[in-house]
């Protein structure tokens, strides 16, 4: 049974809705024109709205300085901002991570993945954070093989992993 | 304390022209409060709520400011009758304003006697160290504790006398609050309606707009209606003009309750079947659809009829 705490995500993207007092949307490497969409629904709607667009080659490193950048531009902001991201499930959980760190609640973000092709997921064993494939892989950090549970931290947008076999002694799973 | 108890009027100090503070002891320990918490006062058998004016972290008193309205009712008893020595019937502290703990800042906002539990959260910004700034908004010569919010605000405090100066000075603070922030305020209907109002305009979240209210609405009569009360069985109608509670009680069915303005929250009850129509000032706005509860003695039913969990 999947973990309560792991998104649902449904087929269709549904829109943002026209609140808030400006937005920015992110396109990260999303599928089709959501993004776009959406950008444009909120601009004809009277909203001040910006694009970021972020393709998918520079995924992976926009993902990792994120953290601070996310950082500045919310510091730049005032109360009424409100965010939008489309994308795989691990770029969006990342972002919504560093949204929340800077003080947005969930009213004031409208995010939808659009795939699931890969999973942050966190190391217990030495902390680092591995982006994986598939439900087995060997950790960035300490190199032991770790499975991943159907446990995803809202706070940091990464899974739970843990040494793949129960019984291995930490160190003996290399 | 958790139930009524009785509290030695240690001191009372004239604030204002209309106001005065009550420093309210007692021989046991007082229980410490989340601030923008408030006590419920009783005297001749009326009870109404009064903001505690301090931080709420280990009190030594409790202390209540008390503005005179001319109207009668319980605060002006309270001027013309309570004096150092005497004693008061008091129950809690009960917390129905508090601050959010993972705020980014706290926008304070307060005009006329609202500043009372404003000032409990700016005490206790400044004690934790929590980033905040307070927009007070009075009557010229009527500020009740204006020198303490001074010195505890320092820079972070606009002023704003008068009703229009305050309006801009609202306006001017809404658009301008860094990420994160929450807002909180007291005061009249009027200028409660200026802040949501401002706030909806500048894109605020519901979630972060946080009022109390110190006087309740007018409201019409209201449309008739039934309810079922599940334990009798028993099915009642409430006319127009006759509340909820009213009707209970006549029936005979305990609810507890306080304020009777749909202000307090004391009388939630739960409902089984319907739709309550929600005239009350205390479900916040996520909440205003909520069908499983109602505070009957302002509240009616958007439906035929309810079925009560009583």
């Amino acid at each position: 049974m999947t973990s309560r705490s792991v998104p649902q995500w449904p087929d269709a993207a549904p829109a943002p809705p026209p609140a808030g007092r400006c937005w920015t949307v992110f396109d990260l490497a999303a599928r089709g024109t959501t993004a776009r969409d959406w950008h444009r629904r909120l601009t004809v709607a009277g909203l001040d709205a910006e694009l970021v667009t972020v393709p998918e080659p520079q995924l992976t490193g926009w993902i990792e300085a994120l953290p601070p950048a996310f950082g500045e531009l919310a510091s730049r902001r005032h109360v009424g901002w409100r965010v939008a991201a489309v994308g795989p499930e691990h770029a969006v959980l990342a972002l919504r991570a560093c949204a929340v760190e800077a003080g947005l609640m969930d009213a004031e973000l409208h995010l939808h993945a659009d795939r699931r092709t890969h999973r942050r997921v966190y190391c217990p064993h030495c902390g680092a954070t591995t982006l994986a494939a598939g439900d087995r892989f060997r950790c960035a950090g300490c190199a032991r093989t770790l499975l991943v549970h159907d446990h995803v931290s809202l706070s940091s947008g990464r899974y739970l992993g843990s040494v793949d076999t129960p019984d291995a002694a930490p160190g003996a799973a290399r | 304390m958790t139930g009524d108890d009785r509290l030695t009027v240690a001191a009372v100090e004239q604030t204002t022209v209309d106001v005065r503070s009550y420093v309210l002891t007692s021989h046991r320990p007082l229980r410490p409060y989340e601030p923008g918490s408030h006590l419920v006062v009783g005297l001749d058998g009326v009870r109404t709520c009064y903001s505690l004016t301090d931080d709420g972290t280990a009190p030594d008193a409790y202390r209540i400011s008390v503005r005179r309205t001319g109207r009668g009712g319980l605060s002006d008893a309270l001027h013309d009758t309570v004096r150092v020595g005497g004693q008061l019937s008091v129950s809690g502290p009960r917390s129905a304003f508090p601050p959010v703990p993972h705020a980014r800042h706290h926008l304070f906002v307060a005009a006329g006697i609202g500043i009372t539990p404003i000032l409990s959260h700016l005490g206790a910004a400044r004690r934790w160290g929590r980033s905040c700034s307070v927009v007070y908004g009075y009557r010229s010569g009527a500020a009740a504790h204006l020198e303490l919010v001074r010195r505890l605000a320092g820079a972070d405090l606009v002023e704003a006398p008068g009703r229009t100066a305050l309006a801009s000075a609202v306006a001017e603070a809404v658009e301008r609050q860094p990420v994160g922030t929450h807002l909180y305020a007291c005061g009249p209907r009027a200028v409660l309606d200026l802040v949501t109002d401002r706030c909806a305009a500048a894109g605020w979240p519901p979630e972060r707009v946080h009022v109390e209210h110190f006087t309740a609405p007018d409201l019409d009569a209201g449309a008739p209606f039934e309810v079922l009360v599940r334990s009798s069985g028993r099915r009642l109608p409430v006319p127009a003009g006759v509340s909820l509670l009213e009707v209970l009680e006549r029936d005979g069915v305990a609810v507890d309750h306080l304020c009777r303005t749909g202000v307090c929250g004391r009388c939630r009850i739960g409902v089984l079947a319907g739709t309550p129509e929600h005239r009350d000032l205390v479900l916040p706005a996520a909440l205003r659809d909520a069908a499983d509860r109602m505070y009957p003695c302002v509240s009616r039913a958007g439906t035929a009829e309810l079925e009560l969990d009583l």
